[in-house]
């Protein structure tokens, strides 16, 4: 049991580490919800935190010193700026974009594309982007899908138009597993689990899986002259 | 520890196993650092040393090797440094000449052992000095352009500093210089140096007064099998294409082809013509049947190649015809040239040869045009001069720096069979230059074994390297050209095409004419141009009669005799006829002392290595004699008449007996 | 224990730590508060966020790896110039001559990978878990630059080792700004020193990539933990827990 701290006294030595002093809080209406819940025990940060932060610090050194003793950092010929590479590529992290650049004028896929992107991530949490938690079919849900599926149909137009099929597929596939829970013949429980999904997180899913998809191409499948290439076809350098 | 609840025991437990495990996996490198791979290698070698230690104080030097890195450092080159020897730990120390590889010595070369510590390991034989692994310093790790020269070419390396084309100690280098040189790799590719070649290949105008088509035709198709020592590449077209070009080069001018009727020219005597064939000496320069000195064209089939027509103009002036020619103008009589040409017509025709058509070859247009289209494309102009093609542009790729060139950055095209090296890759872009891909314009040389090699070692010379200045050793490109009636003279006889002066000219005559004037008389020597006589028996090439006007010689003697000295070489050396007593002195130095008649010839007693002495005394100068027996090899380093070291008493008797030689008291 | 004991009692021991050894709640609360490096910490957390699933450590990963590269970079410098082509010389020299010098290159190159891989996961994972919901939207946008100020590190850090693949790996990423309407050309300029990539690219490169933008992330993850821990704590999985 929890030893009853006394304000008139020195606090007593305690050798529980999920001791917990009393404390008296005004709750007003309005206040953030989470307070209301946090009902989580409370343990001293030493040695619980500090513990398990110093062995993920030593997980990683780990993890880093045998992969940095197998794997030897790349390392080519002199730079050479009378021969270029082909392909020359970006840094791993930039060959989406620059995949992007292989189906989009350069002003679109170098500046808009990321720059919206970034922009929009970041302003998001000031426009009540699903402070609710309510999934998409929780909700009046016709119009939302009404409006996405237009939003789909025009970038379904321009995916075709610059024969951008990475960005294509997997839009339809997570446009279709969207639309699931709407449709009459979809089984009860799938129903149940994607209707339960955000449309937050409709849209960040499928902004992640389409990066992705852009950066592995551009990572494996690019040869010279940007050419589709199998990894195994070399290329790649 | 107690009470803490939530598994914190556990947690501790992890803590403990994961601090070992981060000790051990931090530990490994360093582990692998004290073993690398020069580590056994030098301690095989200090135990070598210890076993060798013949003094203590050897001994005492043995065990003082340590493991460490050993390197070349030169500051000259900042950027470079060679490891080499930290494997390659005997190379400077004669002691382990008979040790295995990697520790032996290194062999003696111009260059070392004196010269290891400004010229390191990688400046002859490439690879990453800075390395000190095997893989990497050998260079055979994908991220170095550089590897090791195969020890075949090492020459190569000798060329990066070395820029003329005879190398001295670098045979194989000289020879692959010279040789593309004389294919005429310069035609078709630019190369750093080479801008001035100039190609010995005929003018190709007026082929229509020369030869027939058939003949044109059978030769572009394959220049080889008609005469194999030609220079001319097998450059592997089709029939429409030997066609059309037979029919550009026969517009060229057109409609000259009437020379098949010759009515000027009567018969000559062909018995005549062939004493006039020998004593011409014309196998001074030409080949018949492969017999001959072979630096001007085999003789045999010339029959089947010109009419007769061409080939009396031509020897009355072959200068006319063929401006770059190596080839003098002899002053033949109009009877010469009938029956020389006669006897050339009778006796050197190819029976293999297609028979002339006796109808005149009239192309159509379109066909001219295809042919001047093919011979711009193949570059063909390159070497042979026309009219109407100014643009002598080098068809092929720049081959500056090929020697250095990346491997990936090479084209192998559907060659999957060779090796990923830059010597393979060269080697067989030099020998079957078309394999890589279709439609590839490089024509077929013939270049097997050391002729091969020679090609590839100076392609891998050129590496286009900036050398620092103290260590290039720069091509002279020695130019004389020598002025006036004089100038007019040497080039009339086309003195230059046998004889050398100040480093020009050829090698065929074994007498540089550079000192021709402190050598021998201006009597003798005019008489030598109107009539030459044999000097060396030994030799098959001498001097040819070249039927000058006695104005001609008589100038070109007493040129020669007032320009061509060298102070050194007495002009005097005796101011009055010596004394009989010296000559006979001199005599006896000749045969018994030094018994110099083991090569000289005199009086039809004696050997024939070394040229005749016989006229000596009206020949050759005395100051000449004298300097010479004093150092014979000061003249020309190649000379093989002996250095006795000759005191300069017997010099002075010995010039005194040579010089009476021949003479009348 | 003997010893143990005449080290923490020690009058040194005692200057340095003031709290006591003994495991007490107290002492435990004090190492925390009393330690600079430490007090960026509650002294107490919830037992619930510790959990894995809560936070997967990713941000905690995420630092890790930045102070894993702050020191592998710090040996890295003391090893390079950033001139040509002596940059590329020393790359040569930490493989063949310094002891575990292509040890070091490995980790800092791969840890660098990892950084980005882990700052991104952590981005999905705050995402998922609505961690970004008030008060936390500010920590949200710290977070961003942060991303872009990590990606900025590892591509400014791509071109120091001046190889073949640095090299064009920078030209392709600097031809993309050229698109940038306007400034296109002068960021790129203002980047490259020049309007190739050369050596004052490198120095640039090399400025920003060991000291301000090392600095300014420094800066960036102080603000981010010192919001963290305004904010209430980790926000663990709690959104999806309450819904």
């Amino acid at each position: 049991m929890r030893k009853e701290p006394s304000s008139s006294q020195e606090l007593r030595k305690s050798d529980d580490a999920r001791g917990m002093p009393r404390r008296i809080a005004l709750v007003r209406r309005e206040a953030p919800a989470q307070l209301l819940e946090d009902r989580s025990e409370l343990v001293t940060t030493a040695p619980h935190l500090l513990l398990r932060e110093v062995i993920v610090f030593q997980i990683c050194v780990i993890v880093l010193a045998i992969v940095s003793i197998l794997f030897d950092a790349p390392l080519e010929g002199i730079a050479d700026p009378e021969h270029t590479p082909n392909p020359a590529k970006a840094p791993w992290y930039f060959l989406g974009l620059q995949e992007l650049l292989h189906y989009f004028p350069p002003i679109v896929a170098g500046v808009l594309i990321p720059g919206l992107v970034v922009l929009a991530i970041g302003v998001m949490p000031y426009f009540r982007v699903n402070w609710e938690s309510t999934g998409l079919y929780e909700q009046p849900w016709k119009k939302t899908i009404a409006l996405v599926s237009g939003i789909v149909a025009v970038s379904v137009v321009i995916f075709v138009i610059f024969h951008t099929w990475v960005v294509l597929v997997p839009t339809l596939v997570i446009y279709g597993l969207m639309i699931l829970p709407g449709l009459p013949f979809c089984p009860a429980r799938l129903r149940g689990v994607l209707g339960r999904v955000h449309l937050a997180d409709w849209i960040m899913t499928w902004f992640v899986i389409v990066a992705i998809l852009l950066t592995l191409t551009g990572v494996f499948f690019r040869g010279p002259g940007w050419s589709f290439v199998w990894p195994w076809q070399g290329g790649t350098q | 520890m107690r009470n803490d609840g939530g598994g914190l025991d556990r947690i501790w437990f992890w803590f403990a196993a994961m601090s070992f495990v981060f000790l051990v996996v931090l530990a490994i490198s360093p582990i692998k650092d004290y073993f690398r791979e020069y580590r056994k290698y030098q301690i095989d070698y200090r135990d070598q040393l210890l076993e060798r230690a013949g003094t203590s104080r050897e001994l005492r030097d043995a065990n003082r090797e340590g493991v460490r890195i050993r390197q070349i450092w030169n500051p000259d080159y900042p950027n470079r440094v060679d490891r080499c020897t930290s494997c390659h730990l005997g190379v400077e120390n004669p002691g382990m000449a008979d040790a295995s590889p990697p520790l032996r010595t290194h062999p003696m070369t111009p260059h070392t052992p004196e010269q290891f510590a400004s010229f390191g390991c990688v400046t002859c034989h490439r690879g990453q000095g800075r390395a000190t692994t095997m893989m990497d310093a050998h260079g055979l790790a994908s991220d170095w352009a550089t590897p090791m020269l195969p020890l075949r070419y090492t020459e190569a390396s000798c060329g990066t500093c070395h820029m003329d084309e005879e190398v001295p100690e670098a045979n194989l280098l000289s020879r692959g210089r010279t040789l593309m040189a004389e294919l005429g790799c310069y035609a078709c590719h630019e190369v750093d140096g080479h801008e001035a070649w100039e190609s010995d290949a005929p003018d190709l105008d007026g082929l229509s007064r020369k030869t027939s088509p058939e003949w044109l035709r059978t030769w572009i198709a394959d220049p080889q099998s008609v005469r194999p020592t030609t220079k001319m590449p097998y450059i592997q077209l089709g029939q429409s294409e030997i066609d059309s070009l037979v029919a550009f080069l026969w517009t060229r001018p057109a409609g000259e082809d009437d020379f098949l009727q010759d009515e000027e020219n009567p018969a000559g005597d062909p018995d005549r013509g062939e004493t006039l064939f020998r004593e011409s000496r014309c196998i001074s320069c030409h080949t018949v049947d492969g017999r001959g000195n072979g630096s001007a064209a085999e003789l045999s089939g010339i029959a089947s190649k010109v009419n007769r027509r061409w080939l009396i103009e031509y020897l009355e002036n072959p200068h006319a015809l063929q401006p770059e020619t190596k080839m003098p103008r002899y002053y033949f009589t109009r009877q010469d040239l009938l029956d020389l040409s006669q006897y050339l017509m009778d006796e050197l025709w190819d029976p293999e040869a297609p028979p002339p058509v006796e109808q005149a070859f009239r192309p159509p247009q379109k066909m001219v045009e295809g042919g001047m289209r093919t011979f711009r494309k193949y570059g063909c102009s390159g070497c042979h001069q026309i009219s109407g093609l100014t643009d002598r542009s080098r068809i092929g790729p720049e081959l500056t720096g090929i020697g250095r060139k990346p491997v990936d950055q090479l084209d192998f095209g559907r060659r999957d069979d060779l090796p990923r090296t830059l010597h393979d890759w060269i080697g067989a872009k030099v020998s079957s230059p078309r394999s890589f891909r279709d439609g590839l314009k490089m024509p077929q040389f013939i270049l097997e074994g050391e002729d091969l090699t020679a090609v590839i070692t100076a392609l891998l010379s050129n590496t286009g390297e900036v050398i620092p200045e103290e260590y290039r050793v720069e091509r002279v490109i020695a130019n004389y050209d020598p002025p006036g009636r004089f100038g007019e003279l040497v080039d009339r006889y086309r003195c230059l095409s046998c004889h050398e002066v100040e480093g020009v000219g050829g090698d065929i005559s074994t007498a540089p004419l550079t000192v021709e004037g402190s050598r021998v008389q201006e009597s003798w020597l005019k008489n030598y141009l109107l009539r030459p006589s044999t000097i060396r028996p030994i030799l098959t090439d001498r001097m040819i009669p070249l039927r000058m006007p006695e104005e001609d010689a008589a100038f070109l003697a007493n040129f020669m005799q007032n320009v061509y000295v060298d102070d050194d070489i007495p002009a005097r050396l005796f101011s009055e006829e010596p004394d009989p007593a010296n000559v006979r002195r001199g005599s006896h130095l000749f045969y018994e002392r030094y018994g110099c008649q083991a090569c000289h010839m005199i009086d039809g007693r004696g050997g024939y290595f070394g040229p005749l002495l016989d006229e000596a005394g009206v020949r050759l100068k005395p100051g000449w004699v004298y300097w010479w027996v004093l150092g014979s090899q000061r003249w020309r380093d190649d000379v093989r008449c002996p250095d006795y070291g000759v005191p300069d008493r017997d010099a002075l008797d010995l010039a005194a007996f040579i010089s009476s030689l021949g003479r009348t008291p | 224990m003997k010893l143990e004991k005449m080290i923490t009692g020690s009058r040194v021991w005692r200057s340095i730590v003031r709290h006591g050894v003994e495991p007490t709640n107290r002492n435990r609360v004090l190492t925390v508060v009393q330690n600079v490096f430490l007090h960026l910490h509650s002294a107490k957390v919830r037992r619930r966020n510790l959990e894995f699933s809560s936070t997967y450590y990713l941000g905690a990963v995420s630092l890790i790896l930045f102070a894993i590269l702050v020191g592998t970079g710090i040996v890295l410098m003391i090893y390079y110039h950033p001139s040509v082509p002596q940059a590329y010389n020393d790359m040569k020299e930490l493989k063949f001559v310094v002891g575990s010098g292509m040890f070091l290159r490995n980790m800092h190159r791969w840890a660098a990978h990892g950084m980005v891989i882990v700052v991104f996961l952590h981005l999905l994972r705050v995402f998922y878990h609505r961690a970004y919901k008030p008060p936390r939207e500010f920590n949200w946008v710290v977070g961003i630059v942060l991303l872009l100020m990590t990606l900025l590190l590892s591509y400014t850090g791509y071109l120091l080792p001046w190889d073949q693949l640095a090299f064009w790996a920078v030209s392709v990423g600097t031809n993309m700004v050229k698109a940038v309407p306007v400034l296109g050309d002068r960021i790129r300029y203002l980047l490259l020193g020049g309007n190739v990539v050369g050596e004052s690219a490198l120095l640039r490169f090399y400025v920003l990539h060991c000291v301000i933008l090392p600095l300014a992330l420094t800066i960036g993850v102080g603000v981010h933990l010192w919001r963290v821990r305004k904010d209430g704590s980790v926000a663990g999985s709690s959104g999806r827990k309450r819904g």
